[in-house]
């Protein structure tokens, strides 16, 4: 049976950088990989078809946190202690990309780390992902 | 039969085996098991088989405490009680509302769910219900999933909503039973003791035009609601200061609420079929059904917090802002955009969430006797409706664990509305009518007015029917379980009686 770690202080109002949990860079790492994260950006700014609403949303994140508003630091924020291993990216690794950023979504929640935009809860992760579409 | 004590003689005096004071959902439940046993029943209603005004007017009382309903709008004096106007919302109770939880202060019924699964079984029939859902998603299938995982402590449960009017479903079954007599107009005022202090000798009652009776039994049953209930312990003041069954101060204390807040909210990412079993309600038989989310006992343990119930009570079309946000969840969840790759092109909707919240056992939220009186010379009540910082933090968490649990489950995201940083209830959140406690049952008198029974505590024949017996509130409405109660504490009467 899976435990689910529902400390209340987990939920967090504007509050430090998520926890990283590394889950991409397995899955991510490729003889290519370099340390800029420019491809990497345009990767996860690619995440969503409906680049529009995610814009949206994620306007509301930065109008939060001003001080992520800046499209690297929330990509490094994103990708934690695998950025230099994810190197350049391709639109080949995006089905790998999807996949674990929607784990790192679930186990956010899993954990609590939580924000709230206009009280709706979403993980730290997704957050983020909206903000990246809107700061690029 | 039924009778209308306004066409008694003056001081006639009524001599049944048992005296029942109320016909409402704990009172005609006792008369349908009571009905056609060799002994002589009782009844007494306050009203008539109507509504009427001056009788209502009876019930009106002051509210010291939190902002509560006015009290004669929230119980109804008219033969089937409250059940004239009720919305039929059934459930039972769960095994953990019946143990002691530590964190909970006074907490624990002096029995298991166990001694009252029988009755439930036997209360389906009079509540017209279907089935005794102990376990959420009883009615799930296919085409109407859980949602959640149960195995995280995400659970479903059952809400059967069959609104029966008592007082006209049983009306027959209970007014032509031979040894059973309903007697409307018939306002119970004063409960006076024999020689001894130990028994109840007589009940006096009076009709609002002023003609009085006596009413002597072996046994008397006080089933008036959870607020008339004290009231009239604590008025029958004469022989013993502080009232029948208050010699250590509990009459009228621990009144309990559900705390309805609607502070949440679901924007689905899965198509509407999918929340089937949640909304809308469905039809089983003679009830709809509506299945609710609650935090699993267990989780509560861990995050020592009370009960809760959560359905999805309105839709609602969605703000701009809401419309991406559902496009975007949609797509992080792995589906489609609303209005992409076949799905339906409506605009998302969301819900609303009410929520039905457990109180937590309060000694000082409490029905007291007001210096004003009735029309019928009897005091009226205060009501200090007094909640606890646990009531606010265990919705608020709740609602916090809907959404990582919904969230994780990928069937949407929770709009949690109640501040983290308070424990200041939104104005909109209001009680549901449910006054429960008042009477509350405990072994030890020093903390409880009646016993396991429902017997006063240092009375021989003085019992006491309703929720006003119910030591914690759990999620559930109260009059499944107040039937059982009744149910319960008829079987007792007839051994007694026999």
């Amino acid at each position: 049976m899976m435990e689910v770690d529902l400390r209340r202080r987990d939920f967090l109002r504007g509050a430090s950088a998520a926890a990283v949990v590394g889950l991409v860079a397995p899955i991510l790492s490729s003889p290519m990989a370099c340390s800029r994260g420019d491809p990497l950006l345009a990767a996860l700014g690619d995440f969503f078809d409906d680049r529009d609403a995610a814009r949206i949303v994620g306007r509301i994140y930065l109008n939060q946190e001003p001080g992520e508003r800046d499209a690297r630091l929330l990509v490094e924020r994103l990708a934690g202690p695998a950025l230099e291993d994810w190197g350049s990216l391709s639109r080949r690794y995006l089905p790998a990309l999807r996949s674990a950023l929607r784990a790192r979504h679930r186990e956010d929640l899993r954990t609590g780390e939580i924000v709230s935009l206009d009280g709706w809860q979403l993980s730290r992760t997704e957050a983020r992902l909206y903000a990246v579409v809107a700061a690029r | 039969m039924l009778l209308d004590a306004r066409s008694l003689p003056p001081d006639s005096t009524i001599t049944p085996d048992v005296c029942v004071i109320g016909a409402g959902a704990a009172g005609i439940s006792l008369g349908l098991e009571l009905a056609g046993g060799p002994f002589r029943v009782c009844l007494l209603e306050s009203g008539g088989m109507d509504i009427d005004e001056a009788t209502q007017a009876l019930s009106k009382g002051r509210s010291s405490g939190r902002r509560y309903f006015p009290l004669d709008t929230s119980r109804t004096r008219a033969f089937g009680g409250s059940t004239n106007c009720w919305h039929g919302v059934c459930l039972p109770l769960e095994a953990e509302d019946f143990e002691a939880r530590d964190w909970i202060p006074h907490s624990g019924w002096p029995f298991d769910r166990n001694e009252l699964l029988p009755h439930y079984e036997r209360a389906l029939a009079i509540c017209g219900l279907e089935r005794v859902a102990l376990e959420g998603g009883s009615w799930a299938d296919e085409s109407r999933p859980v949602l959640g995982d149960t195995s995280m402590g995400l659970e479903t449960r059952d809400i059967q909503v069959a609104p029966t009017r008592f007082g006209s479903v049983h009306r027959e079954a209970v007014t032509e039973a031979p040894n059973v007599d309903v007697y409307l107009h018939a306002n119970a005022v004063d409960i006076e003791l024999g020689r001894g202090e130990r028994r109840v000798d007589r009940v006096r009652a009076v009709t609002l035009a002023g003609a009085g009776f006596t009413v002597r039994s072996k046994l008397f049953v006080l089933a008036a609601g959870g607020i008339e209930n004290p009231r009239l312990l604590l008025a029958s003041n004469r022989q013993q200061t502080a009232g029948l069954g208050n010699q250590n101060d509990q009459v009228g204390r621990f009144f309990m609420e559900h705390p309805h807040v609607f502070s949440a909210g679901l924007l689905p990412s899965v198509p509407a079929e999918r929340l089937a079993l949640y909304y809308p309600a469905f039809r089983v038989g003679a009830v709809s059904v509506i299945g609710a989310w609650k935090v699993s006992a267990k989780l509560r343990r861990a995050e020592q917090i009370a009960d809760g119930s959560h359905w999805l009570h309105e839709r609602r079309e969605t703000d701009v802002f809401e419309q991406r946000l559902a496009t975007t969840i949609s797509e992080m969840d792995g589906g489609a955009p609303p209005g992409r790759s076949g799905t339906p092109t409506s605009r998302p909707a969301r819900y609303v969430f009410a929520s039905e919240c457990e109180q937590v056992p309060n000694p000082a939220s409490r029905i007291t006797l007001a210096n004003e009186r009735d029309a019928l010379g009897v005091q009226r009540v205060d009501l200090a409706w007094r909640l606890l910082p646990i009531d606010y933090r265990s919705a608020l968490r709740s609602h916090q664990i809907l959404a990582q649990h919904l969230g994780l489950a990928g069937v949407g995201r929770v709009q949690v509305l109640l501040d983290a940083e308070s424990t200041d209830w939104p104005p909109g959140m209001e009680g549901g009518r449910h006054h429960m406690g008042t009477t509350r049952m405990h072994v030890d008198p020093r903390h409880g007015v009646v016993d396991a029974d429902g017997l006063v505590h240092g009375l021989k024949n003085l019992y006491v029917a309703g929720s006003s017996l119910f030591p914690t509130a759990g999620a559930a409405n109260p009059t499944f379980t107040l039937v059982a109660l009744a149910l319960r504490l008829a079987d007792r009467l007839k051994r007694l009686l026999s």
